[in-house]
């Protein structure tokens, strides 16, 4: 990251023909990283693994949650889920940068991005389970562990997603489902 | 020197260039025809394109709606009196992509309500919003073709919520139905890999999921059979105590599928479903008591769990009664001149030593 940072302030982001390059280089790597997302979607499509998956999900008071919710899904469902979360922040990067980068007209972000959405694609639990191959257990044993977040640091809140029979039978039969939205 | 050819420099003449002896010179059409009317013509096509769009979704979810009723009638008039809404129509058209049917008139049966929910295809800006943006929110559906069976028993039976639930996208079952986030969720042998039981009780597992219900499901129809859950709970999570009381009916969620082989599937499984409440009817399944008692059971908590909200609501309107009370006794304090203000307070005052020597009193 730091070797990027020292490479671009040697790159003459003014040149129309850099300018060029810079661009066609991060869209290809969006590229690539969309597409990398997608074989793994596609591969996880065809393993079309149904072992039921139950867990415990720690409340979310952000959105007004009190109890944790109890999840039942499917391994291919549960994956799924992962890609589309990938996904999703690979478009709201693409956003992101487009405001950037055609409003705020800076390139320097642009050039940063290239590479670390691949890397990031790659480095993606998911993608090293159906891409890779790397067994799912351990680190990667579903559900994914995922590190707390900066908000659920400061709040000790969020412990993690629980996977222990107890918390499951509880929280399973809560009724917590059908909740009116309006 | 170049030289701007004539015919370039000769403009055409504006409406605002002629003068009043001029236009009253002109015919009406010529005079109208002298305004520019772009704008118009754009307006008035993409109304008509709007328009024409409409029509085109709207009539083609009513042929899919027409066609999908027909070819289900078979499964219906075998049993039932009547099938459409009357006798001689088959659906009411609620919106442009809701229509309802309905039967009725069989033997244990009040009634079978036939919701079908199309997507918006009048509207091709909210068609397209919705596909789209329920990709990035959880809160948006995804549009769908899909029916829903209400199968309402006649007689009373026991309570209880048994579901057989696809597994693809059965998390969302359960956050969308409060009924089936009351049960437990279990994989069965019994069962083809692509469906789970949810049910209160493993007892309602082995009596209502009958031969023929297991014969009318396969491995590929969990891709079309959502769920079919028997419930005496609501969907919607209740917010009052009067929610909860039980009203016994059949869900079946599917989508619209009008393949031959799907269809027949639907069919099984409508009539595994008519003879399953025909078995509990006539008493033929009964639920042992401690089931029953478990059942009961956990109507008990829900009820807990709301009665304390309610307790909760009460104890809050109480306390801000008594806040107003105390502000409007100072308000009215302040009105009093000074005098009568200091003998309340001398009042009030004399009263608080009366209490603690009361309580140094008890305590001595």
């Amino acid at each position: 990251m730091l070797g990027m940072m020292q490479l671009a302030k040697k790159i003459d982001f003014e040149n129309p023909d850099v300018l060029f390059w810079v661009r066609v280089g991060y869209l290809g790597c969006q590229a690539v990283a969309l597409a990398i997302y997608f074989i793994t979607k596609a591969k996880i499509n065809s393993k079309n693994d149904l072992t039921t998956l139950k867990y415990v999900e720690p409340a979310n008071p952000m959105s007004g949650e009190s109890e944790p919710k109890a999840v039942v899904t499917t391994v291919k469902e549960y994956d799924l889920k992962q890609v589309d979360a990938a996904l999703k922040g690979v478009f709201q990067g693409l956003a992101m940068m487009g405001f950037m980068h055609l409003y705020m007209k800076y390139t320097n972000p642009l050039f940063m991005q290239t590479i670390s959405t691949v890397k990031g694609a790659l480095e993606t639990d998911i993608v090293k389970i159906h891409l890779f191959g790397v067994p799912a257990s351990g680190d990667l044993k579903r559900p994914f562990k995922a590190a707390p977040n900066l908000l659920q640091q400061l709040t000790g809140a969020g412990a993690g997603v629980k996977t222990d029979k107890a918390s499951i039978d509880a929280a399973e039969v809560s009724g917590a489902g059908g909740v009116k939205e309006d | 020197m170049y030289r701007i050819p004539e015919a370039a420099v000769k403009t055409v003449k504006k409406y605002a260039d002629y003068t009043v002896e001029e236009l009253s010179s002109l015919s009406l059409l010529e005079r109208i025809s002298l305004q520019n009317w772009t704008i118009e013509y754009v307006t008035i096509l993409s109304i008509v394109g709007y328009i024409v769009l409409f029509l085109l979704g709207s009539w083609y979810n009513q042929k899919i709606t027409k066609k999908y009723l027909t070819l289900l009638t078979p499964f219906f008039t075998k049993t039932f009196y009547q099938y459409g809404v009357q006798k001689d129509q088959l659906y009411i058209k609620d919106v442009a992509d809701h229509f309802t049917s309905y039967a009725t008139g069989r033997a244990n049966i009040a009634k079978v309500g036939i919701s079908i929910q199309l997507k918006p295809r009048h509207n091709l800006f909210l068609w397209s919003t919705e596909a789209i943006m329920s990709f990035f929110f959880d809160s948006i559906k995804t549009p769908e073709d899909t029916v829903v069976f209400d199968v309402i028993p006649f007689n009373n039976y026991d309570n209880f919520i048994f579901g057989i639930v696809s597994k693809l996208g059965m998390d969302k079952a359960r956050k969308l139905c409060y009924y089936l986030s009351l049960t437990r969720t279990s994989d069965s042998p019994k069962l083809p890999e692509s469906f789970v039981f949810m049910s209160e009780a493993n007892e309602l597992q082995e009596k209502l999921f009958t031969k023929e219900l297991e014969l009318a499901l396969d491995l590929s129809s969990a891709s079309y059979i959502k769920s079919i859950a028997f419930t005496d709970q609501p969907q919607e999570r209740p917010e009052k105590i009067l929610d909860l009381k039980p009203s016994r009916r059949v869900v079946i969620q599917t989508k619209l599928v009008t393949g031959d082989d799907q269809l027949a599937h639907i069919g099984k499984v409508l009539e595994a479903i008519f003879n399953v409440i025909d078995k509990l009817s006539t008493q033929e399944i009964t639920l042992k008591p401690e089931t029953a008692k478990k059942i009961v059971r956990t109507r008990e908590i829900e009820i807990g769990k709301l009665k304390k909200i309610e307790e909760d609501e009460k104890q809050e309107k109480l306390a801000d009664e008594k806040a107003r009370q105390r502000k409007a006794e100072r308000e009215q304090l302040r009105k009093l001149s000074p005098e009568e203000q200091e003998k309340i307070e001398k009042k009030a005052a004399e009263k608080r030593q009366k209490k603690l020597l009361k309580k140094q009193r008890i305590r001595g």
